[in-house]
């Protein structure tokens, strides 16, 4: 045997299963398709980029050659007649958390019970009070701020205890919107402007400072003041993990309802790829959802009607305009207060939850500062003119985004590309996609709120995508190995074992059978703790 | 560094304390794959005459040209965003180092005049971004 376990992929899930298993004395071999990040390099390498995108910082030829990661929706191969699917992953020890935005709210009860209280979607096998434990040693895990008593009981969402650390203070404008639209009634709630809960230091922790308001949490913080995953592979290492990075899991080899081992691909820098088969007592696959299922497929476990089915997202949109007074965005994290009452009601049988997120980003995605200024010089703006209309009107940039829930749907799924591989040999996927009426149904009202909160600061010049039905991506990857009760329906069973492989497990957002409104990592720290839990107790056991 | 180049992104930021060690970037990087209609347009710059209003002259003669406008812009996005754009878009410039081009990303003065840093740096203090705008 290579190690007790074989983790597959170092981000969030990966990392913390291999601190927490690797606490306990296992020996744990860590595995990532992409390469260690060294920070200052990657901030230097974002610093001179002149497209400053998701994977600015990261971009390296060998990886992007041998683990390449999508940055943007061409960068994916569809079926035909499918939609763009707006979200991305990052292949890189530390994965998708270094460019993170850093929210982390937890799902609530009604989350996990779609179909017993709604009738639309499906159950979780567990529930919140089950994960609730295991939530409040994620926020400590990752270190959340937060305020307690403002999210205690949210929709059902009790806490067992308060966050780790304080809210991270709430923006200028976040301030400003309280002031004017707290209380305002719609759709049977009364808005409240809430600090979110973010993995964010609001004070010194884990030996990390708190931010700084570097204003490029995404996609690299500068100096870890938010939380990603290196912070666990580094105490995994500590106690005796071993990591092979630039090192891609080929396929799962199975004999008799058991895995005989893991074929490995380790790529260097010279572009020498060298092969060979790791063994272990258990395995767990924690690869992102498109890559997770990625791997069941090529390996053929599981059956074909379910891996890699019901793909989601928060489909997002953004309304934005000009404040009557300066709120200062382009300063601090990119969010640090939301609204959360439409996260949950009766109207969850016809429509989708949301939640609003304040952005202390000037007009976001809908309009970049670059676009903004292109369109003033458009009008015919230069010199003094122009100068003159950015210091008035940059202050006042503000933009307000949703991200909607969307319902697990089996035709949303991903798929191996037939005679297609990459250049390690293993078979590439395409996804089919799109948003179904029930999330759609939920962006009128959505943006009816958001005028009337625009009414309420006093902007008149509201701008919003003029067809109804566009959506943006989250960030959000979900779906595709889910959890559940039976194989015929589900991946997975409620303790994240594969059906019928007896050592082999899956963890992440690929597992979640419904995603609520819920920003995914909270849950996905949670449950790969918990999994880790389940994980030393067989292991110990000599299983 | 070319004067030229300098004294007319002056105009077109209407900001005199550009930075001139990172206008020899901003030339390269707008002058890509068109270095002809670029010099065109500082000739014409160049021939303004002496007591002509800056503003006007821009307007009459640089903003009346399709392709001299379209240049102008790159220009100016380039100053205020600290990238190099082409037709409206930040582009690659491999012919600047990328010590120089961290150096412009730096300088970008859009984020000052909204009364913020520039992205990347930090803002001060934890919580700094509670409070009304930087100075």
């Amino acid at each position: 045997m290579d190690a007790d376990i074989v983790i597959v992929g170092a981000g969030v899930a990966g990392a913390l299963a291999a601190w927490r298993l690797s606490s306990h004395g296992h020996k744990v071999m860590l595995v990532d398709a992409g390469s260690t990040v060294g920070r200052s390099g990657a901030i230097g390498q974002w610093s001179a980029a002149t497209a400053k995108t998701l994977a600015a910082p990261y971009r390296r030829a060998e990886t992007d050659r041998f683990a390449p990661s999508p940055d943007g929706p061409s960068d994916y191969k569809y079926v035909d007649g499918s939609s763009r699917f707006k979200s991305t992953y990052l292949r890189r020890v530390g994965g998708s958390t270094w460019h993170w935005q850093g929210s982390t709210p937890r799902l609530i009860p009604n989350d996990f019970r779609m179909l017993s209280q709604f009738g639309v979607g499906v159950d979780w096998p567990i529930g919140y009070d089950e994960l609730e434990l295991w939530y409040a040693r994620a926020e400590e895990a990752l270190g959340v701020a937060g305020h307690h008593e403002a999210w205690n009981g949210v929709h059902g969402a009790w806490r067992s205890g308060p966050f780790p650390m304080a809210q991270i203070w709430p923006s200028h404008l976040d301030k400003l919107v309280a002031e004017k639209a707290d209380g305002l009634e719609f759709d049977g709630a009364n808005l409240r402007v809430r600090s979110t809960p973010q993995a964010r230091n609001s004070r010194p922790y884990q030996g990390r400072p708190p931010c700084a308001g570097n204003s490029i949490c995404i996609p690299i913080c500068p100096i870890q003041a938010k939380y990603d995953a290196t912070v666990h592979v580094a105490l995994a290492l500590a106690n005796g993990a071993q990591l092979l990075d630039q090192t891609v899991a080929c396929r799962i080899a199975t004999v008799d309802g058991h895995v005989d081992g893991i074929e490995l691909a380790s790529w260097n820098d010279a572009g020498e790829v060298t092969r060979r088969t790791v063994r272990a007592r258990r395995y767990l696959i924690a690869a992102h959802s498109i890559e997770s299922a990625r791997l069941l497929l090529a390996s053929g476990i599981g059956s074909a009607s379910v891996v890699g089915h019901n793909l989601m997202d928060h489909p997002t949109g953004e309304v934005v305009g000009f404040a009557i007074e300066p709120v200062y965005g382009f300063r601090g994290p990119p969010v640090t207060s939301g609204i959360d009452e439409w996260r949950d009601g009766t109207w969850r049988t016809d429509r989708a939850a949301w939640k609003l997120s304040l952005g202390n980003d000037g007009h976001g995605r809908f309009r970049t500062p670059e676009a903004t200024v292109q369109r003033w010089m458009d009008q015919g703006l230069f010199g003094v003119a122009l100068r003159k209309q950015i210091e008035e009107h940059a202050p006042r940039m503000l933009r307000i985004s949703w991200a909607a829930e969307q319902l697990p749907d089996a035709e949303n799924y991903l798929e191996l590309v037939p005679q297609s591989v990459d250049a390690l040999g293993v078979p590439t996927v395409r996804l089919k996609y799109s948003v179904a009426p029930y999330t759609l149904a939920s962006f009128g009202n959505i943006r009816k709120l958001i005028m009337s909160i625009y009414q309420a600061v006093g902007i008149t010049d509201a701008e919003t995508a003029s067809d109804p039905t566009v959506y943006g991506g989250s960030g959000h990857v979900m779906g595709t190995c889910r959890m559940g009760n039976d194989p015929v329906s589900s991946v997975v069973d409620a303790s994240c074992r594969v059906y019928e492989h007896e050592d082999l497990f899956v963890v992440g957002a690929s597992v979640f059978p419904t995603v609520g409104t819920a920003n995914p990592t909270l849950t996905i720290a949670a449950l790969s703790l918990r999994l880790a839990e389940t994980l030393d107790i067989e292991l110990k056991r000599g299983a | 560094m070319d004067l030229r180049f300098w004294t007319l992104s002056q105009a077109l930021t209407g900001n005199v304390a550009l930075n001139a060690l990172l206008a020899e970037a901003v030339l390269v990087g707008i002058s890509r794959d068109r270095t002809q209609q670029v010099e065109q347009l500082l000739q014409a710059w160049a021939a303004k005459p002496a007591d002509a209003d800056p503003q006007v002259w821009i307007a009459e003669h640089l903003w009346a040209d399709a392709a001299m406008r379209r240049v102008c812009h790159d220009a100016i996005l380039s100053w205020y965003f600290g990238q190099t754009f082409r037709e409206g878009k930040a582009q690659p410039t491999p012919e600047v180092d990328p010590d120089t081009l961290a150096a412009l990303w730096f300088s970008g003065s859009f984020w000052a005049l909204s009364k913020a840093h520039v992205p990347g740096l930090p803002g001060g203090y934890f919580g700094h971004w509670s409070y009304p705008g930087e100075a």
